[in-house]
C-alpha cells in the first residue's frame, strides 16, 4: 500500500497513475487479442448467422472428441506427476551447498518445446531398435495413445518434477519432525508429508492437463485425434476465426476451471519462505522398494535429458553439419534472439502491474488472479488471429506488419507466466521495508532503486528469463503474424521438417534447445548471484 | 546526509562497517544490471528496426505457399534483376490449419501483401471468392492454356504438381505395385501398410474435393469412410506419407510429386506410380500453382512486375527443374530429374467446381476422420 509523502501531492498520484497505466497495458496486450475475436464473433452473430451457436455446445463425434481429450491430458498429467514426484522425493532432500539450488536446474528443461522431444524420442526409439533387434525391419513403435502419451509426458517431466519439488518443499519440516518421534519415516510421509503437499500436486497435475489439452501438435505426429485438433480443422474448412473460436470455447471453459481452481493452492505454495531449511534433520529411512522407486524417478529424468541431447546430436551427423545448419539460418536465428530479447524485457512492468493488482484484498484479488491465469487457457493460433483484429487498422504508429508483431504475440502468451514470478517475488518482500524507507525518503527515487528493485531483482530477472526462453520456442502465434520478410528459427524448423532435412532439423533443434537452456540457465545463474549479493544485508531475509 | 539499512534499524548515518562491502557489491550489480539492460534495449531495438527492411520504395510483398526451398532462389533470382526488393512470407506445413490463405482473409479490410503465390489452387479460389484478389493482365500468361487462366482474370496457373502414389520398393514387387486410389481399399494389403495425409488439409484436401466433384458426393464419402473404415494410416501431411514410405514404415500412400522427387533424390527406396492411368481410369489429379494480385495491394506497379516474372516461361522452367513442378501448363520441354510425365492422364475436372465442393467435403471428411 502506498504511503502518502509528506508535502508531495505528486508522488502520492503519481504511484496510482503508473500503476493504472501498467494495468491498462496489461489487459491491453494480453486480454486485447480475444476481446478483439469476441467482438468479431458477435458482430457475425448479431448479422444473423445463428449456426455459430451450435458450435458452443459439442455433441456427437465432437463430444467424442473432448472426451478424448480429456482422457489423453487426464493420462499425461498423473503419468507425469507421478512420475515426477519419484524423482522429487528424492531431489526434496537435496539441501547442501549448491545443489540444494542446482536441483531446480531441472526446472530448465521445461522451456524445450515440445516437438523437440517428439523428434528425440522418435530418433532414439529407432535406434533403440535396431540396436536391440538389428535386421527386424524399420516398423513403427512410437505411435498412436501410448507414444503420444509417453512423449508429451516425457516433455512436461521436468515441468512435473519442478512442481512436484514445490509441493514437497511447501510441507513444514516440523510437523514432519513431530511425527518422526511416533512413527517410522515412510508412514510419517505418507500420513504428514504427502496430505500437506496433496494441494499443490493437485494443482501440479492441473496445470499439465490444461498444457496438454491446449495442444494438438504432439498427438497429431502420432496420429492420436484430439479436440483442440478439430477445432483448428474447423477453422481450415471455413476461414473464419470466429468459429474457430466458438469451437473452442469448451476447452476454454474447461482450461479456465480447471487453472481456477488450481491457482487458489498456487497462491499458497508461494508463501513458504525458507526453502533452504532442510526438510528432514536426519535422512529418512526408506525401506529398498521405496528407494528403488525414488532411483527410476530420478534415472528416467537423467534418460530423458540424455535422450534430448544424444539423440539430436546423433541425428545431426556432425559438428560440421551442426554449424552449416547455423549458418544457412543465422537470420532466422538473430531475428528469434531479438524477438525473445525485446519480449523477455517488455513483458517486466506488465507482470509487475499484474502481480501487484493480485495482492489486492477481497474479490478483487480472485479477479486479478482469474486475470493472471486465464490467458494461460487461450490456444496460441487464436492469439495470433485475434492481433489481427486488433492492430491490423489505421493507427498513428503503423504496428501491424512491422517486428513488433511477434513480440506482442509473446507478450500476449508469456506476460502471465512472468507474473506468476512476479507474485510468487512479491510474496517474498517484505513491504513494511519500502513504507518505512517511504516515510524517510519522501519522493526519493533511492526507494525504488535502493529498497524495491533490489528486493525484486531475482523476480524480474526470472520473470524475464521464462519469457525469453518460451518466447524463443513459440510458433503458434508468430506465425501468424510474422512481418513480410522475416522468420523464427522455429518458423525455419517447421520449414525443414517438410523437406525432411533431418540433420538440419535436428541441428536446430540441438541449437534451440541449447540456446534456450543458456538464457534460463544464465537467468538460475543470475539469480544465485543476486541473492548472494544480498546476502549481506537483511534485504535477503523475508520478514526481516 | 544519507541513510541506509543496518543490521539495527533505520535511519542512521551510513557508516563503514562489514555489511558496507556487501552492499557496494549489491549497488554495483544494479549499476551493472542497469547498463546490461540498457544494452539489451538498444541490441533489441535496432535488431528490430533492422528487421523491418528500410524503405519500401522499391519493394514487393509476396506471400507463397510454395515450399521456400524452392521459391526463395527465384524470388532472390528476381530481386537481382529488378532491384525490387521481395518481402515474402513462407507458410509452413504444420500450420496447414491457419495457413496463408486465412491471413490474407484476416487482411483483407488492410492488405500487406502484394501477390500470392500458391502452390495449389482450391486456396486461391477461396480467396477471390472472399473479395481478397484483384483483377490484373499479365503478357506472360499469353502461351499458358486457358485451362489453367482465369476468364475473370483474378489469377493464373503455371507448372503444377500431381497425385501420386509413392511405393517402397523393398516392401513391394513391381506386379504388387497399386495401381489405382481404389487400392488403397484394397485387403490385398494391409491397412497399416498403407496411408494417406488428413484429407481436410492441404493438397490432400484438393483431391477430395476433387473426388467429390468428380465421383459424387455418394460414391466419394463411400470411399474415404471406406479409408477411415479399413483403418489406413492417416498421418499429419504429404511429406509425413513419403517418409513412412521411404523409411520402410508404409508400403505405399498417396502424395504430391514433389514430395515424391524429394525421396527419391534422396536415394530412398521408392518409385512413383501415376494412379488411374489405365484405359477408362479417371486420370490423376494435376494441381496447378497459381499466381494472383491481392486487391489493395500497397506496392502495385512492382507487383506487376514480380507476376510478370512469375508467369514466365523461364520460371516455368526453373520450378520444374527444380523438382517442385513437374506438368508445365504450356508447351515446355523440360528434362526432369525424378520421373517422366509424357502422356500423363489428368482427371478431367472444373477447378471452380472443386471449389464448390472444398468446404462441404472438409467439413464431412472432419466428421469421418477426426473422432
Amino acid at each position: 500500500m502506498d504511503v502518502p509523502a509528506i508535502g508531495s501531492r505528486a508522488w502520492w498520484i503519481l504511484p496510482r497513475v503508473r500503476r493504472g497505466a501498467g494495468v491498462v497495458l496489461y489487459l491491453l496486450v494480453v486480454f486485447g487479442p480475444l476481446l478483439a475475436l469476441f467482438a468479431a464473433s458477435i458482430r457475425t452473430m448479431a448479422a444473423g448467422d445463428g449456426s455459430l451457436i451450435s458450435l458452443l455446445i459439442p455433441t456427437g463425434r465432437r463430444l467424442s472428441l473432448l472426451v478424448n481429450s480429456l482422457t489423453f491430458a487426464g493420462a499425461v498429467a498423473a503419468g507425469g506427476m507421478l512420475l515426477g514426484l519419484g524423482a522429487a522425493i528424492r531431489l526434496w532432500r537435496v539441501k547442501r551447498g549448491v545443489w540444494s539450488s542446482a536441483r531446480w536446474l531441472v526446472l530448465l528443461f521445461a522451456a524445450v518445446p515440445p516437438y523437440i522431444h517428439a523428434l528425440a524420442w522418435t530418433t532414439a526409439v529407432s535406434f533403440m531398435r535396431s540396436v536391440i533387434l538389428p535386421g527386424s525391419g524399420p516398423g513403427i513403435i512410437l505411435q498412436g495413445w501410448v507414444g503420444a502419451w509417453w512423449v508429451q509426458v516425457m516433455a512436461f517431466l521436468p515441468l512435473a518434477v519442478g512442481l512436484a519439488l514445490i509441493g514437497l518443499e511447501s510441507i513444514d519440516p516440523r510437523l514432519l519432525e513431530a511425527g518422526r518421534m511416533q512413527q517410522g519415516d515412510l508412514k510419517v510421509l505418507a500420513s504428514v508429508g504427502m496430505p500437506l503437499a496433496l494441494p499443490m500436486l493437485l494443482a501440479g497435475g492441473g496445470f499439465l492437463f490444461v498444457l496438454t489439452l491446449l495442444d494438438y501438435s504432439v498427438p497429431a505426429l502420432f496420429y492420436v485425434n484430439v479436440y483442440s485438433l478439430d477445432v483448428f480443422a474447423e477453422f481450415s474448412a471455413s476461414g473464419r476465426p470466429e468459429r474457430a473460436l466458438l469451437a473452442a470455447f469448451p476447452l476454454l471453459i474447461l482450461a479456465a476451471a480447471v487453472i481456477f481452481f488450481s491457482q487458489r493452492v498456487v497462491r499458497r505454495a508461494a508463501v513458504r519462505p525458507s526453502w533452504s531449511l532442510a526438510s528432514w534433520s536426519t535422512p529418512p529411512s526408506w525401506p529398498w522398494w521405496f528407494r528403488a522407486v525414488e532411483g527410476a524417478g530420478v534415472g528416467l529424468l537423467g534418460v530423458q535429458m540424455a535422450v534430448l541431447f544424444a539423440a539430436l546430436a546423433a541425428a545431426t551427423g556432425s559438428f560440421g553439419a551442426l554449424v552449416a545448419g547455423v549458418r544457412a539460418g543465422y537470420q532466422e536465428i538473430l531475428f528469434s534472439g531479438a524477438v525473445a530479447v525485446a519480449a523477455g524485457l517488455l513483458c517486466v512492468p506488465l507482470a509487475v502491474s499484474a502481480a501487484a493488482g493480485s495482492a489486492a484484498r477481497g474479490p478483487r484479488r480472485r479477479l486479478w488472479w482469474l486475470l493472471i491465469t486465464l490467458p494461460l487457457a487461450v490456444p496460441a493460433p487464436l492469439v495470433g488471429v485475434g492481433l489481427i483484429s486488433m492492430w491490423n487498422r489505421a493507427l498513428p504508429m503503423e504496428v501491424y506488419g512491422t517486428a513488433a508483431m511477434p513480440v506482442l504475440a509473446a507478450l500476449a502468451r508469456f506476460a502471465p507466466f512472468a507474473a506468476l514470478v512476479m507474485v510468487a517475488q512479491f510474496r517474498r518482500l517484505d513491504p513494511r521495508l519500502v513504507e518505512a524507507a517511504r516515510l524517510l525518503r519522501p519522493g526519493s527515487l533511492a526507494v525504488g532503486t535502493r529498497i524495491w528493485l533490489p528486493m525484486a531483482a531475482p523476480g524480474l530477472v526470472a520473470a524475464a528469463a521464462v519469457v525469453c526462453a518460451l518466447t524463443l520456442g513459440e510458433l503458434g502465434a508468430t506465425l501468424i503474424v510474422a512481418p513480410p520478410g522475416r522468420a523464427t528459427v522455429t518458423m525455419r524448423v517447421y520449414n525443414l521438417l517438410h523437406y525432411g532435412a533431418t540433420d538440419q532439423v535436428a541441428g536446430l533443434c540441438l541449437m534451440i534447445a541449447l540456446a534456450t537452456l543458456a538464457a534460463a540457465l544464465v537467468a538460475g545463474v543470475a539469480l544465485l548471484f543476486i541473492r548472494r549479493g544480498l546476502s549481506g544485508s537483511e534485504l535477503s531475509r523475508p520478514g526481516a | 546526509m544519507a541513510f541506509g539499512l543496518n543490521r539495527d534499524g533505520w535511519n542512521e548515518p551510513r557508516v563503514k562497517s562489514p555489511r558496507a562491502s556487501g552492499q557496494r557489491v549489491v549497488r554495483g550489480m544494479q549499476v551493472l544490471a542497469m547498463v546490461a539492460i540498457v544494452l539489451l534495449v538498444a541490441a533489441g531495438a535496432v535488431s528490430l528496426a533492422a528487421c523491418g527492411g528500410g524503405s519500401d520504395d522499391r519493394m514487393v510483398v509476396v506471400y507463397t505457399s510454395v515450399d521456400q526451398m524452392y521459391s526463395e532462389p527465384i524470388l532472390k533470382e528476381f530481386e537481382e534483376r529488378t532491384g525490387i526488393k521481395v518481402q515474402a512470407v513462407y507458410d509452413v506445413e504444420a500450420t496447414k490449419t491457419v495457413g496463408l490463405a486465412n491471413r490474407l482473409i484476416s487482411e483483407k479490410d488492410r492488405p500487406l501483401a502484394d501477390v500470392f503465390w500458391n502452390g495449389e489452387i482450391l486456396e486461391t479460389l477461396r480467396l477471390k471468392d472472399e473479395g481478397v484478389l484483384a483483377r490484373f493482365e499479365s503478357p506472360s500468361g499469353a502461351a499458358i492454356s486457358p485451362q489453367f487462366v482465369d476468364p475473370e482474370g483474378y489469377w493464373v496457373g503455371i507448372a503444377g504438381r500431381a497425385r501420386v502414389i509413392i511405393v517402397n520398393t523393398d516392401l513391394l514387387s513391381p506386379d504388387e505395385y497399386p495401381v489405382s486410389i481404389y487400392d488403397l481399399l484394397d485387403s490385398r494389403w494391409p491397412a497399416d501398410q498403407v496411408g494417406i495425409a488428413y484429407p481436410m488439409f492441404g493438397t490432400t484436401s484438393t483431391h477430395a474435393a476433387a473426388l467429390y466433384a468428380y465421383l459424387g458426393e455418394d460414391e466419394a464419402r463411400a470411399y474415404f469412410q471406406g479409408l477411415a473404415d479399413r483403418g489406413v494410416r492417416v498421418v499429419d501431411g504429404n511429406s509425413v506419407t513419403k517418409d513412412m514410405v521411404a523409411a520402410g514404415q508404409l508400403a505405399f500412400a498417396l502424395t504430391d510429386t514433389d514430395d515424391a522427387c524429394l525421396a527419391i533424390k534422396d536415394g530412398s527406396p521408392v518409385t512413383v506410380v501415376f494412379p488411374d492411368q489405365l484405359e477408362g481410369g479417371m486420370g490423376t489429379l494435376v494441381i496447378p500453382n497459381t499466381v494472383a494480385l491481392i486487391n489493395g495491394a500497397p506496392h502495385p506497379e512492382e507487383a506487376q512486375v514480380l507476376i510478370d516474372y512469375l508467369l514466365s516461361e523461364e520460371v516455368e522452367r526453373a520450378v520444374m527443374e527444380s523438382g517442385w513442378s513437374h506438368l508445365p501448363v504450356r508447351a515446355v520441354a523440360v528434362e526432369q530429374e525424378c520421373f517422366d510425365v509424357t502422356g500423363i492422364v489428368s482427371m478431367n475436372v472444373e477447378y471452380e467446381l472443386l471449389f464448390d465442393w472444398l468446404e462441404p467435403s472438409r467439413s464431412e471428411l472432419s466428421e469421418i476422420f477426426i473422432r
